[in-house]
């Protein structure tokens, strides 16, 4: 082995010792997660899941009473990892299951999108497009399915269009201080004759407005 | 017994075991992953104090600026803001803002431009009804990506989504920039417009075609804030799919990723060159247009030439064959639909007036499709001769007038006359060896006999607002 190679693991293996004393602490609570449906379900603060890594083959009754913790972004992330990997498997096989069964993991996967909408994890688009691809491995008459998704699109267009309003509706006295000033420049450039510092009108008046702009900004 | 420390030495051993198992180029091993959710990984590339000058220097948001930007929020589409120092705003002088949506598992990164139509006078970039205009003439919401605002022509591609129900594409696990769409100039122009009513009942509307400088500042702000991609995927459709392909030479030199990926999805620089005859290169007349109305020629186009020097000022389809040319081992790809009656409509309708006064819809169209023929002809031939930039030419597919082939979902923009999937043409750019794939599909008539698709038809209703 190489010097820098030897060197590379080293400060590996320090690196590796210090991030799992970051991110492994005691905790005198678990509970095992069953699914990421389960775990997102249960707030990191109130019982988080466990070391998975640090587990196999560990007797029960040989575990220590305070036993390693994963630090709630590894937690989250784990989580997102598993419903990512949930969901995947659930489109491939979907076909393949009892209706019983789909249905079943269709809605914990909706439930799941509903917890990723809330933390902003997922965009209305793609919440959108997932749970229409639930809806059509899930209900097989074509007359429902096609209700169903017009549902789910008429639901994110008026929740999108309120959020639109909302948005319009905010008072933006930047904007409107800008949109005078900028009317007042343009006519101010468009009625010169020479234009200073041997610039076209275009990047004049560009650059007055850029001004405008960050003089309002500041 | 295994003690505490036993437990720690396997953890680590086991997180180095993990370390040395990459699932692709530029993902991180798996201990970094772990690293980078407590010390996101900041910029290792910033910009240079010599890269903010000139006219399309990297402009820097100010040191302080609240920018909105939480570098450990993963997962979460974050609104970035621009400060207007940075040159950047949208067409009606409101702030302009894009999205980042990070991975904590991965330097490579898609950057994707919204599509969205294009305006060159009063009508259009008021938004006015009746005519094609150009997306948020009111500039973009902070909450923009929570209002389904745009559904023909972005997030609900599979590039840019982390899950699809069925398409899966490597990009879904990568960090994504979705740039926005406000300028109404397919992200190319530098020129404040002064459009007048032509009905002289309103003031005259100003209008900043800004789509150039707003990029330049999307990638200073990329700089500044992440690591510099080790892949990194330029597309879009629409106006996206050409603001991919014009920003492509200065987002490649700049982010400077170790491999790079273009896909252009249905927004064709067609050949056209100055002074041409529109009966035999049809776009001559918008393009024409567009360097006067977005200034062009003033700024934008010449300093695109100094990135790709055998890019002809005179003729904007030469772009293909100048990118690929300066950068010989990127993987380039352009794909549209034969039938696409958006674009085209976009391109020529306003343009001819026989088109423009067709006595019957079905004439209209049918004169839409045959100048369009003759342009995808010309670019499918030019492509064909380009062994990294691939063409991929699908016939028809019933939805969004056939616009786009990559939004919504990878189906239906099959060539079956050669047992083509679009997915192969998407594989054969992003992971595929050799000459990029080249297909084009002679015959709409497969495509035509498929039975109705009732999900189509719903995102149509979308799409239209109905």
């Amino acid at each position: 082995m190489s010097p820098r190679r030897r060197n590379s693991l080293i400060v590996a293996g320090v690196a590796a010792a210090g991030a799992i004393v970051w991110f492994v602490r005691p905790a005198e609570q678990q509970q095992p997660a069953q699914s990421s449906v389960d775990a997102i379900e249960r707030k990191p603060s109130q019982s988080p899941a466990p070391v998975r890594a640090a587990q196999p083959g560990v007797p029960e009754n040989e575990r220590p009473q305070s036993r390693p913790t994963v630090d709630p972004r590894v937690q989250k992330f784990q989580q997102r990892e598993r419903f990512q990997q949930e969901v995947r498997e659930f489109f491939a096989r979907a076909p393949a299951l009892p209706p019983e069964q789909r249905a079943a993991r269709a809605r914990d996967i909706a439930r799941a999108i509903t917890h990723y909408e809330a933390e902003g994890e997922i965009a209305a688009a793609e919440a959108l497009t997932l749970r229409s691809g639930l809806v059509r491995e899930t209900v097989a008459d074509p007359v429902e399915q096609l209700v169903a998704i017009r549902g789910l699109q008429e639901h994110y267009q008026q929740q999108g269009e309120r959020k639109q309003a909302e948005w319009e509706a905010r008072a933006d006295p930047e904007l409107g201080l800008y949109k005078a000033r900028e009317r007042e420049i343009v006519d101010e450039v468009m009625a010169m004759t020479t234009i200073p510092d041997g610039l076209t009108r275009d990047e004049y008046l560009r650059r007055r407005l850029q001004s405008a702009r960050e003089q309002l900004n500041n | 017994m295994l003690t505490k420390s036993m437990r720690l030495a396997y953890l680590v051993l086991a997180a180095l075991f993990a370390g040395a198992t990459h699932a692709e180029e530029g993902d991180y091993s798996s201990l970094q992953t772990l690293w980078n959710l407590a010390f996101p990984p900041g910029p290792d590339n910033p910009v240079r104090a010599s890269e903010t000058t000139g006219t399309y220097g990297l402009k820097r948001n100010p040191a302080g600026y609240a920018d909105g930007w939480q570098p450990g929020a993963y997962y979460r589409w974050q609104t970035v803001k621009l400060a207007p120092s940075t040159g950047a705003v949208c067409g009606n002088g409101s702030q302009y803002k894009f999205f980042v949506n990070r991975v904590p598992s991965t330097r490579n990164t898609i950057v994707y431009m919204e599509g969205g139509g294009a305006c060159w006078d009063y009508p259009s970039c008021t938004g006015a009804s009746g005519i094609r205009g150009a997306r948020n003439p009111n500039g973009i919401p902070d909450n923009y990506l929570d209002i389904l605002a745009n559904p023909g022509t972005s997030l609900v591609s599979p590039f840019i989504v982390r899950l699809h129900p069925y398409n899966a594409v490597k990009t879904q696990n990568w960090n994504m920039i979705y740039v926005p769409y406000c300028t109404g100039d397919v992200y190319s122009g530098d020129k404040v417009a002064v459009y007048n009513d032509p009905s002289g009942q309103n003031p005259s509307l100003i209008w900043h075609h800004n789509g150039l400088r707003n990029t330049r500042a999307v990638v200073a702000w990329l700089r500044d804030h992440l690591p510099r991609s080790t892949q990194m995927l330029s597309t879009g459709c629409s106006a996206g799919g050409i603001g991919s392909l014009d920003n492509y030479a200065h987002l490649r030199r700049d982010l400077a990723p170790t491999r790079a990926f273009l896909i252009n999805d249905s927004g064709p620089a067609f050949a056209a060159p100055v002074g041409a005859n529109p009966q035999q290169y049809p776009s001559v007349l918008l393009h024409t247009t567009i360097r006067d109305r977005w200034g062009l020629d003033a700024g934008p186009l010449p300093y695109l030439k100094t990135s790709v020097p055998t890019f002809d000022l005179q003729n904007l389809g030469s772009l293909y064959n100048a990118i690929a040319g300066r950068y010989p081992n990127d993987r380039l790809g352009h794909t549209h639909f034969w039938q696409d009656l958006n674009y085209s409509s976009y391109s020529y309708e306003r343009f001819f007036p026989e088109i423009l006064n067709a006595p019957d819809l079905a004439t209209k169209e049918a004169l839409i499709h045959q100048k369009w023929g003759v342009d995808t002809a010309r670019l499918r031939t030019s492509l064909n001769a380009l062994a990294n930039f691939g063409g991929y030419f699908p016939q028809f597919r019933a939805l969004n007038e056939s616009h786009c082939t990559t939004v919504l979902d990878f189906a239906n923009g099959d060539i079956q006359e050669r047992g083509l999937e679009l997915q192969n043409f998407i594989d054969s750019v992003l992971d595929g060896q050799g000459p990029v794939l080249d297909a084009s599909e002679a015959s709409d008539a497969a495509d035509r006999a498929k039975p109705f698709n009732p999900l189509y038809y719903l995102v149509d209703l979308l799409i239209t607002g109905g």
